[in-house]
């Protein structure tokens, strides 16, 4: 199609292309046109469908609460009147003649509710003809106490509206009856005595339904509160048909889903896939309940008729649309063929030009336009043909000429060429070998393996008597000799600091550059300002340096020199420089290796020690939750030993006043008995303080809010408390002796510390060295010397505090534990065990620092403490 | 006399003050009344018993309204009272909100009764001072 298309002319694809593409928009504009009205029209229709709805229940509520309010107004006659059934009779009677929708009417009441005398009283009246009639329900085998519209109100306690019946008279009327309970009070209380009803045709109903014209076949229907029609169009389906039996006989679901909403009471306006009953058209209906008695009405909107104008209009829309088109393809022809007629001209005229006619005559066109132009620049192409097909002969001559000297030159090239292939394929084997050698060196992520295999494969392609690799080290600026090799020989390793100038090394470092020389003695002035040495058998006279760089980084120089003059050409200095690449990537990636095992390797520390801190501040707060509790029943174990120990005292004052009553057999045994008592009593109190003591200390160790920091002078502070527990231990134990070693850092400045916290800590590690070298001194007596020795200094950015004893040092197994709450190696009272617990979340939680013990058993212990400086 | 309301929900806090204060309670220097909870001291405050009572002493950490609570309505309706805080808490945040609401003396368990005596028969003291 499309390749016809092509072949087709300019005319035919002008009309198709302009044709389709108006085509296209008007389709487009005729959819959404016709999509939108339909939805306008939609809307508009849902919304007068509400006001009609709503005008027609209005209309119908108004005759359904006249009826109503007849027999409400009887019942409350009698609720609060006195009336003999004649004149209650009466009363009915007038109602019924006076109220034309009302068709009859019935009061009934319980037996004997109304009248004493008699059981039944039900008078009925109703019309016949222009007669009113009277008939007693109470009469013969009637009895009205079970029918629906007496029992129905009654139980519901509220007024009912009955299903519709056809009247018994056999009429084709369709009723419905008004039933209300009637209530008297009696002896104080509302009771029910009775019923009133009222019956109404419904022929008004179906008039003023059926007066619903809705265009040409639209119409309304009622349905009772069990879907039952009450009024339709169409005779055959009132009171037999429900609209559920509708939708079931001629399947329509949506139409059920209607029926639903309608007898829910629920009002709406929807478009089933339903036909309507009378006309036969899809269609969409509106509905809304009647809220007095439960009964629903429904409007029919035929779809076709609404749809009608739209449809019109779009039809015309459609017409004119064609029409248009029509005109628009007529003037595109005419243009078209304005423009191909002399574009056929020209056409002929290329071709017969083609046949070599360089002659003939070309049309004359008159106009301005392109047309014209390209006429022009076809005459001019003429006569340019014309000279150059002469020009192109004499070419062609010498071209021939030409062409037999050149198969001389050919054979003599060829020759050249097979040379330069050979050339070409021993560096490829080169680039080969050295690519291999690459990847051994970059293959691995050892040191000393990339060495070896960088010195092999050096050793192997050129000469290397000596030969280097140096790494530069950045921060300490200097060049370190890692790998020296002199004749096969390993040398030590040595450094050579940047500044030193006159190195070749340093040089080639610091400008990133190359050294090539084949004669040193006198090459090297250029470099640098040598002493010249005698030259000897052992002198260097070939060297190459380079520059080991990845991206921009310099990693370090690598060298090979030799004695021998000349000893190394281009194609020497060529293999270095790429193996000097691959060796500068290997050992970059090696020193990256190295840094991530050590940053592994702290990160895994400090990982540590989080975890550790962590189970310590966890446990804090417990312990402070635990203390607290504890704390109110020492209250009670404290007081009320006390207590009991002054009043044994009393007890025992008591009996000694009295003693000459007593036995003295029987003296001793109470003397006995409340001495034990009160020693009892006395060791509660006395383990009762001293719980009371652990658990001050575990609050001390567990106080929630951080201490102030402010500026002290450590020196001090460890003084002051190295003297505090040493007085402290004397105060104890007179035998107690230690020689104090202090060795404070001068330059040790105030720092940012929480004084009260830090000094506890000292405190605490100082008392356990005191503790720990007294013990010692009792094992060990006379010869034992004991020391205790506290050192500062100044590490620049912390300041380290270390405390050291000579006395029993920790065993390995327990350094593990000492900073545990609650682990003692004292004897039970002496310790809490949380001294070095409390100690160690100060230092490392509070002060950021560092905590540290080493020991050796029997030796020494040692704490070293580290404070950062610049602590907020 | 003097009348001290003590306020506590551990009711053994009856027989240990009741013993402690033995002789100054048979010789009618003072007179103890307890109360298990802050409310329940706030009903007795209430009836008609209560006129008497010059001195309260009351425990912090209690079920329902807590001690520092029952310290703050006191203060607000009773302003007349002294009160003493008790408590096994001496946590810098509780003392400072006890000093904010108005507390007279800030004591901590276990009690030092020897203390608390001294402070109670100085308070005694000083009330019939202040009274004659």
């Amino acid at each position: 199609m499309i390749k016809r298309l092509h072949q087709r002319g300019l005319t035919f694809k002008m009309i198709i292309y302009i044709f389709t593409s108006i085509a296209i928009v008007l389709c487009v504009i005729l959819v959404v046109n016709y999509k939108y009205s339909q939805k306008m029209l939609r809307k508009n229709i849902e919304e007068s469908a509400r006001n009609l709805n709503q005008s027609i229940v209005n209309r119908v509520e108004v005759v359904l609460t006249s009826v109503e309010k007849l027999p409400r107004a009887v019942a409350h006659l009698v609720e609060h009147g006195q009336y003999t059934p004649e004149r209650l009779k009466n009363v009915i009677r007038l109602l019924v003649k006076n109220n034309p929708e009302i068709y009859g009417m019935t009061i009934a009441f319980e037996p004997y509710a109304f009248d004493k005398s008699q059981r039944y009283f039900a008078p009925y009246y109703y019309k016949s003809g222009d007669e009113i009639k009277y008939a007693s329900l109470a009469s013969g085998s009637y009895s009205y106490l079970d029918k629906d519209w007496y029992i129905i109100p009654k139980e519901l306690d509220k007024p009912h509206w009955s299903e519709p019946y056809y009247d018994e008279g056999g009429g084709n009327i369709i009723m419905s009856t008004f039933s209300a309970p009637i209530y008297k009070t009696i002896d104080g209380e509302r009771r029910f005595i009775g019923i009133i009803t009222a019956d109404m045709s419904l022929e008004w109903l179906q008039q003023i339904v059926n007066s619903i014209k809705v265009l040409e076949t639209g119409y309304g229907f009622t349905l009772t509160t069990t879907g039952q029609f009450i009024t339709h169009p169409l005779p055959e389906v009132i009171m037999n048909e429900t609209i559920f039996s509708v939708a079931e006989e001629r399947g329509y679901p949506s139409l059920r889903e209607i029926g639903r909403e309608m007898i829910q009471g629920k009002s709406g306006f929807k478009k089933p896939d339903y036909k309507s009953l009378k006309g036969g058209q899809a269609s969409w209906i509106s509905y809304s309940p009647i809220k007095m008695n439960g009964w629903s009405l429904g409007i029919v909107y035929p779809l076709d008729e609404l749809l009608n104008d739209v449809r019109h209009l779009t039809i015309m829309m459609l017409l004119l649309g064609l029409g248009g088109l029509i005109f628009i393809g007529f003037m595109v022809a005419l243009i078209s063929n304005s423009i191909t007629k002399p574009l056929r001209h020209l056409d002929t005229a290329a071709k017969d030009l083609a046949a070599g006619k360089f002659d003939i005559e070309l049309p004359h066109i008159e106009s301005r336009d392109e047309i014209g132009r390209l006429n022009q620049s076809f005459i001019a192409m003429q006569s340019a043909l014309r000279d150059t097909i002469n020009k192109l002969k004499d070419a062609n001559e010498a071209l021939e000429d030409y062409s037999r000297n050149l198969e001389a030159k050919v054979e003599q090239r060829t020759h050249e060429l097979s040379q330069k292939n050979k050339e070409l394929d021993a560096s490829f084997k080169n680039v080969k070998t050295l690519s291999d050698i690459g990847q051994k060196i970059t293959s691995t992520l050892n040191l000393e393996l990339i060495f070896n295999t960088v010195y092999e494969n050096v050793n192997t392609l050129l000469d290397a008597t000596t030969f280097l690799i140096m790494i530069h080290n950045e921060k300490e600026q200097q060049l370190e000799c890692r790998l020296a090799i002199k004749k096969g020989e390993r040398l030590p390793l040595y450094i050579q600091s940047m500044n030193e100038k006159n190195r070749l090394a340093v040089w080639s470092a610091e400008h990133r550059e190359p050294i090539f020389m084949n004669d040193v003695a006198k090459e090297s002035v250029k470099y640098v300002t040598f002493e010249t040495r005698e030259a000897t058998e052992e002198t260097i006279s070939s060297l190459i340096y380079l520059p080991l760089i990845v991206e921009q980084r310099l990693i370090g120089v690598i060298s090979v020199q030799s004695y021998k003059k000349n000893a190394y050409t281009q194609y020497h200095f060529d293999i270095l420089q790429n193996l000097a690449t691959y060796t500068a990537i290997a050992l970059d990636n090696a020193f990256a290796y190295e840094a991530i095992n050590r940053a592994n390797r702290e990160l895994k520390e400090a990982q540590a020690q989080l975890v550790q801190s962590e189970k310590m501040a966890s446990l804090g707060q417990l312990t402070a939750g635990i203390a607290h509790e504890i704390k109110n029943p020492l209250n009670f174990v404290n007081n009320f030993s006390e207590l009991s120990i002054d009043l044994t005292k009393e007890l025992t004052e008591e009996i000694d006043r009295y003693q000459d009553k007593f036995e003295p057999k029987m003296m001793d045994y109470f003397h006995e008995v409340l001495g034990d008592l009160e020693h009892n009593v006395r060791k509660i109190n006395e383990h009762g303080k001293r719980a009371d003591s652990i658990v001050k200390g575990m609050l001390l160790h567990s106080r929630g809010k951080p201490g102030e920091m402010q500026k002290a002078d450590i020196n001090n502070l460890v003084q002051e408390y190295l003297n505090l527990a040493y007085h402290g231990f004397r105060a104890q134990d007179s035998t107690f002796n230690v020689k104090l070693e202090t060795n404070y850092d001068a330059t040790v400045e105030p720092i940012n510390i929480v004084p009260q916290n830090l000094s506890r800590v000292f405190l605490n590690i100082i008392n356990n060295a005191c503790y720990s070298v007294h013990e010692k001194k009792k094992e060990r007596g006379e010869k034992f010397a004991p020391v205790v020795s506290v050192t500062t200094k100044n590490l620049g950015e912390k300041v380290e505090v270390v405390i050291r004893d000579n006395g029993k040092g920790i065993p390995q197994d327990i350094i593990d534990k000492i900073f545990n709450p609650f682990f003692t190696t004292k004897p039970t009272g002496k310790g809490t065990g949380l001294g070095l617990s409390m100690s160690y979340d100060i230092v490392v939680q509070e002060h950021k620092g560092e905590l540290k013990v080493t020991s050796e058993i029997g030796e020494y212990a040692e704490f070293c403490i580290t404070i950062p400086k610049n602590l907020a | 006399m003097m009348k001290i309301m003590i306020v506590d929900d551990e009711t053994d806090i009856e027989p240990l003050f009741r013993q402690r204060f033995r002789r100054e309670i048979r010789d009618g220097l003072i007179e103890c009344q307890f109360c298990f909870s802050a409310e329940d001291a706030l009903n007795y405050l209430n009836s008609a018993s209560a006129a008497d009572i010059v001195l309260i002493l009351s425990d912090i950490n209690m079920p329902g309204m807590n001690g520092l609570e029952l310290l703050r309505i006191l203060k607000e309706k009773y302003s007349h009272l002294t009160v003493f805080m008790v408590t096994a808490y001496d946590d810098e945040e509780k003392y400072q909100k006890a000093l904010a609401y108005g507390a007279d003396r800030y004591l901590t368990k276990p009690i030092d009764f020897e203390k608390l005596k001294t402070e109670v028969l100085e308070f005694s003291q000083k009330m019939r001072s202040h009274n004659a």
